[in-house]
């Protein structure tokens, strides 16, 4: 899989909040064969005691920075740019959200955002309410990707707009990532059976009693989910199919047979 | 006086000293005013009285 020109074998990239220490990215990362990882940028303390999260994450491993906190579009850039100066990347994750009950992202001045980060040269990721005339617009902007919500960050709750999500996935010429509300490594499948590209997948792993393994799972749901989506996923019947054939019950008379064949 | 990150504290006048007097690390990212200040221009920015200093890194997030 390659996106935006960087060739990928790990579908499922992981956020990196909520993590009970930064100790356990290492084996994370090494654990589950995460290749991409999100950070955020944050004033940070005058002190010693500042951890750097960046001493726990692998060269290899991409990063991509997160403009969480930005409430509008000028906000994005300037937290972009700032990260962009502390590592070297530039994959960005466009999250700006104007709303702190929900933290639904603004999705208007994530596409002036976008426009601003990719004309700079970024990889642009944008985190979206999951609609099709913003993708497009995404899309025109220069966007490396779109990553609409399967459901409310942190809410666990999977993928609650399916219907919303498939037309992106269908219609827009870009890889299609879904990013939160991923709850379960069943929610991570299912987003791969839709065909999206990869997932992105935070609070379920972060607060999980054992992150490590947690990751290890959504890892192993995003490739079966993928591979279903490549050999192709079934379609739904009202009415049961027989798995073995409708004959030589043990009920079944001569009689019977006999009308069978007849029919 | 200025503010970092939210404190008030004495002009330090320039970036190098402002992290070195206030003991931040020194792999930050500096916003003065709202405008990011590029590491190539930190030697010759100069801090006035008054200005909002943000000193950013990062932290883990989603």
């Amino acid at each position: 899989m390659k996106i935006a020109g960087k060739e990928l074998k790990s579908r499922l990239f992981i956020g990196t909040g909520k993590l009970p220490t930064y100790k356990i990215l290492t084996e994370m990362i090494n654990r589950s064969g995460v290749e991409v990882i999100t950070v955020a940028v944050r004033k940070i303390n005058p002190s010693s005691r500042y951890e750097n999260i960046l001493d726990y994450i692998p060269k290899k491993t991409t990063i991509m920075i997160n403009t969480s906190g930005s409430r509008n579009a000028k906000e994005a850039v300037t937290v972009a740019m700032a990260g962009a100066e502390i590592v070297n990347t530039d994959w960005i994750k466009v999250e700006i959200e104007a709303d702190t009950r929900y933290l639904a992202p603004d999705n208007e001045e994530t596409v002036k955002a976008t426009i601003e980060l990719a004309k700079k040269g970024f990889k642009v990721f944008p985190y979206i309410n999951p609609d099709l005339v913003t993708a497009k617009k995404l899309f025109d902007a220069g966007a490396s990707a779109v990553m609409p919500l399967g459901s409310f960050i942190g809410t666990n709750k999977g993928i609650t707009c399916e219907n919303l999500i498939k037309p992106i996935i269908k219609e827009i010429k870009l890889p299609v990532i879904i990013d939160a509300g991923i709850g379960r490594p069943s929610h991570a499948a299912m987003a791969m059976e839709l065909g999206a590209e990869a997932v992105l997948v935070n609070t379920a792993i972060a607060i999980a009693s054992d992150p490590v393994a947690m990751a290890e799972a959504m890892s192993m749901a995003v490739a079966a989910g993928r591979k279903a989506y490549e050999i192709g996923i079934l379609h739904q019947s009202d009415y049961a199919s027989p798995s073995s054939p409708l004959t030589g019950f043990l009920n079944e008379t001569k009689e019977k047979v006999r009308q069978k064949n007849v029919q | 006086m200025i503010v970092i990150n939210g404190k008030k504290v004495k002009n330090p006048r320039n970036i190098k000293n402002l992290l070195k007097l206030y003991g931040f690390p020194l792999n930050v990212a500096i916003v003065v005013n709202g405008k990011l200040i590029k590491k190539n221009d930190w030697s010759k920015f100069v801090i006035k009285d008054n200005d909002v200093i943000d000193v950013l890194s990062f932290v883990g997030g989603g």
